[in-house]
């Protein structure tokens, strides 16, 4: 080594050796300089400083796109809506760019399955469902992976699998969404209210003037299978028993009176009002005339005749019910998360790819 | 539900209270006498005690059933669920972008429901279908994948067909293998598996975990078990038992979270008795579990399901019999493959025409497949008010009654679309039938196929506890997929007058016993039996109003001749109710909003034991297909016109219309109390 370096035993040392000889051979260095530039490479991509590819966006994929919004719509998109349906194309085609760099279509036996078969169509042969490698060569090497609709879609499902986050969520942010989503996840307004049931078997204007006339009499009505007492149901539930008439009244004649202002909700009852009660300890006049009898509603078409209705007690929208909502909840906030998540790293990559053509748009 | 699947967290958590006792299970005999009902959770904003109806289907099928599988179904429980809570689901054929080309959603969600995939060849469809399993590549898969259509009959010929071949048992210990090797071999008590399943089934078995783990998961996150009460599911799945294609199937249901580790299957237990014996092993109620088992399709049992012998050709005991009436409370009396009432080709029962409602023209599940060679025309035995005399002859005999069935209906979709039984929306069967997964030209299913029917609980409030005891008492009743509401009531004093009064209900359950009960001994002096009914109309726009409404008893003679009769007790038999077949409009007689009756049995022998049900009939409507060639202004008078796969628009051996009805369960007589 002496000889290489040129050093004379007879020479004094010069100064102390700083780097131990070793360390000077070439080779070492040639692997130093490439383990820098490839970091210094893999840092500049990541903070988007140079391309990991180039997407060109050429007239061709404008007219495309334009076509197709127009089969859809039957109508011309806006440039808004170009831009906005260029940007989902160039998503697309960056997720497909980064699924062939990841091998994916190599990898995937979806992938493979579907081009066997397409090589073993195009060969005239059956398809056996077996996996041909000299098959899936030949199909690479033809583009199909990216050209075929279900490779494509599998390449694309694959590559959202990757990029979406594994949700992680304790019980207090549970709990803290469905706080900030408490109009998503309240409960309905409820609605408990008698029936005065004048049966269809009597005709049905007889039914109704029946009906008409018990306004004013003590007439009970007809009996009804299901009960002339019905319990705390929402609207929707009303609906589909007794028809839209008899619900649409019952709503009404429930506003009415928190309108007037005669009956609040009592958060100490859970929120439920019993509105005839609280007539009576209010000692206030109730709305629409006063006398009990008056606050019977209609007549009302419902499904087995017709019938006065009277609400009997009404529950306002209620705060949500955490046991009743949770996985519900649950579910809405871990899609929230993912989609979140992906987005992120979905940008992340959008930033290392260089798009040409774009700003050109109209 | 995709988050279930992502969310490794959650995940865990729903896991770990789905699996909750999972290895401690196991059903005393005498926990499932039914007798006495589990306390009640007093919790539900919406309770009764005079038991408010339930609609729910108990007969569900997903992703993780073979034959809906091989017919393009990717939905799973999760979905069935969600489904029948209201929310939409997309249906196959998938497009080219693989999403769905169809949409379904219930208009009225449901109150409870039960998925019931086939627990035999669960491992096998698990294995076929995931990469990741190590038999994904084996032959039989690659067959599986390649042609569904041939891979359902074969894996269910190899499964669970071959078990009605008699076998040649193997003549020395050191030939054990052959059993594993040949349908042939054997003691006949346990079905060979494919070869990719491994040595005794052990891969397959092991791969069944998953799914049976997943139906277990996705039912406890769909049951509300906040106050609300909105929606009760249950754990449970179906044991495929089809010796020769004829049907024994059952829908196990089970009453909690509490149940096997896996589900005890036809291929382990190769007979009803089997399961039940099986069912009390692993599913004991000192562990909080308990259990039923309901059969469906006894129309398309070759004779089966109600023979009077077991397994091995023995007579039915007493004891046999009641292990029978102990787990089997209720039958399925409709679904997609028809109604299982009766069928009127002997004695009295030719006389009811409405037993023509939706006959399977087969008797067994072969159907038409090999040119209907391995099935004949129905068989009267196979039709629950038939079986319903025999296992009176029975209890005379014995003591006990086999055949003490109450009735729900269900749809056996295997979609995915619980309860989805609306003629004016039916999206196909997609397990037998045809074959949905590539395209759909024309009629959504063959022409005999039904959209199904509903179970109707009466309980005092929607969970699991109060519905599972509502299943044991048989308050419960069918309907062909329609709403109504429908009460019966048996008694010795009920009053004559309850039509009339507002407290017929009250009066019903004080003076007398609900659907599904036995007649209490007659006080002294009583003559006959009295029995109110009363039901009201569906309060759907698309619903029809009700014709009439029927009790219907069965009795057997002095001489043990079997007998039945039909009697009209209120509305109009000869009524002009009918449809414009050009439009699916209603003409004549507008029918009515609910009918009621206070009917005493006018021929009454105190000697003879009896059963009553009753049954609710609508005015005509348009059936299924009807509607479908309505739409498609099909015109059979131009032959050349109707559009391909739209033929049995024009078919005479099928009818047009339908009567939707609701079936009661039966309230029984035992001449040995009075």
């Amino acid at each position: 080594m002496s000889a290489v370096t040129g050093v004379s035993d007879a020479m004094p040392d010069p100064a102390p050796r700083r780097v131990p000889r070793g360390w000077r051979r070439p080779l070492l260095h040639f692997i130093g300089i490439g383990v820098l530039l490839f970091g210094a490479e893999r840092a500049a991509l990541h903070a988007g400083w140079i391309a990991t590819g180039t997407l060109v966006v050429t007239d061709a994929d404008r007219l495309r796109l334009r076509q197709q919004w127009q089969q859809e719509t039957g109508r011309v998109p806006t440039p808004d809506e170009l831009r906005a349906s260029l940007r989902r194309d160039l998503d697309e085609r960056l997720l497909i760019a980064e699924a062939l760099r990841l091998r994916l279509d190599r990898d995937d036996v979806v992938v493979q399955r579907r081009l066997s078969m397409n090589m073993a169509f195009a060969a005239g042969r059956d398809a056996d469902g077996a996996v041909d490698a000299q098959a899936i060569a030949d199909a690479q090497a033809l583009q199909m992976p990216t050209r075929d609709a279900v490779t494509r879609r599998r390449l694309l499902q694959q590559m959202e699998q990757r990029l979406l986050p594994v949700v992680r969520f304790s019980d207090a942010e549970l709990d803290a969404y469905i706080d900030a989503h408490a109009a998503d996840y309240a409960q309905p307004p409820r609605y408990a209210f008698e029936l005065r049931h004048f049966a269809a078997e009597r005709g049905d204007a007889a039914a109704r003037a029946a009906a008409q006339a018990a306004l004013h009499t003590a007439d009970p009505g007809d009996p009804l299978l299901i009960g002339l007492r019905q319990p705390l149901q929402a609207r929707s539930a009303i609906v589909m028993q007794f028809g839209e008439a008899l619900a649409q009244a019952v709503v009404e004649a429930a506003a009415d009176h928190l309108v007037a202002g005669v009956v609040a909700a009592d958060p100490a009852a859970g929120g439920v009002a019993v509105i005839a009660d609280a007539v009576a300890s209010a000692g206030a006049a109730p709305p629409r005339g006063g006398a009990d009898t008056e606050r019977w509603q209609g007549p009302l078409r419902t499904p087995y005749g017709w019938a006065l209705v009277r609400v009997t007690q009404h529950q306002p929208s209620q705060p949500p019910d955490r046991a009743a909502v949770r996985n519900r909840a649950a579910a809405a906030l871990v899609h929230e998360r993912e989609q979140a998540g992906l987005q992120q790293r979905l940008q992340q990559r959008r930033d290392r790819y260089r798009v040409v053509g774009l700003e050109a748009l109209p | 539900m995709k988050w279930i699947t992502d969310n490794v967290a959650w995940q865990r958590t729903l896991l770990g209270l789905a699996l909750l006792g999972l290895s401690a299970c196991g059903r005393s005999p005498e926990s499932a006498a039914g007798g006495v009902a589990p306390p009640l959770r007093q919790d539900c904003r919406n309770i009764s005690a005079e038991r408010q109806p339930f609609f729910g289907d108990l007969h569900i099928h997903t992703t993780y059933s073979l034959d809906a599988n091989t017919q393009g179904t990717v939905l799973k429980p999760a979905d069935a669920y969600r489904f029948a809570r209201g929310e939409a689901l997309g249906l196959q054929p998938y497009d080219a972008n693989g999403e769905p080309t169809r949409r379904a959603q219930l208009d009225r969600p449901l109150d409870f429901a039960a998925v019931t995939d086939h627990a035999e060849l669960f491992g096998e469809t698990q294995i076929c279908t995931n990469a990741d399993e190590p038999g994904y590549d084996s032959l039989e898969c690659r067959f599986y994948r390649a042609q569904p259509d041939n891979a359902f009959v074969v894996f269910n010929l190899f499964g669970p067909g071959f078990t009605g071949i008699p076998k040649i048992p193997v003549p020395l210990p050191a030939l054990s293998f052959l059993s594993q090797l040949s349908p042939l071999f054997g003691d006949g008590e346990q079905i060979l598996r494919l070869p990719y399943c491994g040595l005794n089934g052990e891969r397959c078995l092991q791969a069944a975990r998953t799914p049976w783990r997943d139906m277990q998961a996705a039912a406890e996150a769909a049951y509300d078990r906040s106050s609300d009460c909105a929606f009760t599911s249950f754990v449970g799945y179906e044991y495929t038992a089809a010796p020769l294609s004829n049907n024994l199937h059952r829908n196990v249901i089970f009453a909690s979270d509490v149940v096997p580790e896996l589900p005890p299957s036809y291929i382990d237990y190769p007979a009803p008795e089997y399961l039940w014996a099986a069912l009390d092993e692993q599913c004991r109620s000192v562990d909080g579990c308990d259990v039923l088992t309901i059969p469906h399709n006894s129309n398309l049992s070759a004779g089966l399901m109600f023979q009077t012998r077991d397994d091995r050709g023995r007579a039915y005991t007493a004891e046999f019999a009641a292990q029978r009436q102990r787990n089997e409370p209720l039958a399925e009396i409709y679904q997609h493959k028809g109604q299982s009432e009766c069928l009127n080709t002997m004695g009295a029962g030719a006389q009811d025409e409405l037993c023509g409602f939706e006959v399977m023209p087969y008797n067994n599940l072969t159907g038409d497949r090999f040119g209907g060679l391995n099935t004949g025309p129905p068989m009267e035995q196979d039709f629950l008010r038939e079986a319903l005399k025999e296992g009176l002859r029975q209890q005379a005999t014995l003591g006990v009654n086999p055949f003490k069935y109450g009735f729900i209906g269900s749809t056996d979709t295997h979609l995915a679309t619980s309860g989805n039984a609306d003629e004016r929306n039916f999206p196909g069967h997609a397990g037998a039938g045809l074959n949905p997964r590539d395209g759909i030209t024309g009629l959504t299913d063959v022409i005999e196929t039904s959209p199904g029917g509903l179970a109707v609980l009466w309980a005092e409030q929607n969970t699991r506890e109060a519905l599972f005891a509502a299943m044991q008492r048989r308050e419960a009743y069918a309907t062909s997929g329609n709403r109504p509401v429908l009460r019966f009531f048996g008694g010795w004093n009920l009053p004559t007058n309850l039509c009339a009064r507002a407290d017929l209900v009250t009066r019903g359950y004080a003076d007398g016993v609900p659907m599904g009960a036995d007649l209490p001994p007659a006080p002294g002096g009583s003559t006959a039996p009295r029995f109110a009914v009363s039901v009201l109309r569906d309060p759907h726009p698309s619903a029809g109003p009700l014709q009439r409404l029927q009790i219907i008893k069965g009795w057997v003679a002095a001489d043990g001749s079997k007998q039945e009769r039909v009697y009209d007790v209120a509305g109009r038999r000869d009524s002009s109710a009918g449809v414009d077949l050009d439009t699916c409009e209603p003409t004549g007689d507008p029918g009515f909003a609910s009918l009621c009756s206070v009917w005493q049995d006018p021929e009454f022998d105190a000697a003879q034991g009896a059963f009553y049900y009753a049954r609710a009939v609508e005015n005509p409507s348009c059936r299924w297909a009807t509607q479908q060639c309505v739409a498609a202004k099909v015109d059979c008078s131009a032959p050349d016109s109707v559009p391909e796969g739209f033929e049995d628009c024009c078919n005479a051996d099928f009818p047009k219309t339908i009567q939707e009805r609701a079936w009661s369960s039966p309230i029984w007589y035992d001449a040995a109390r009075r």
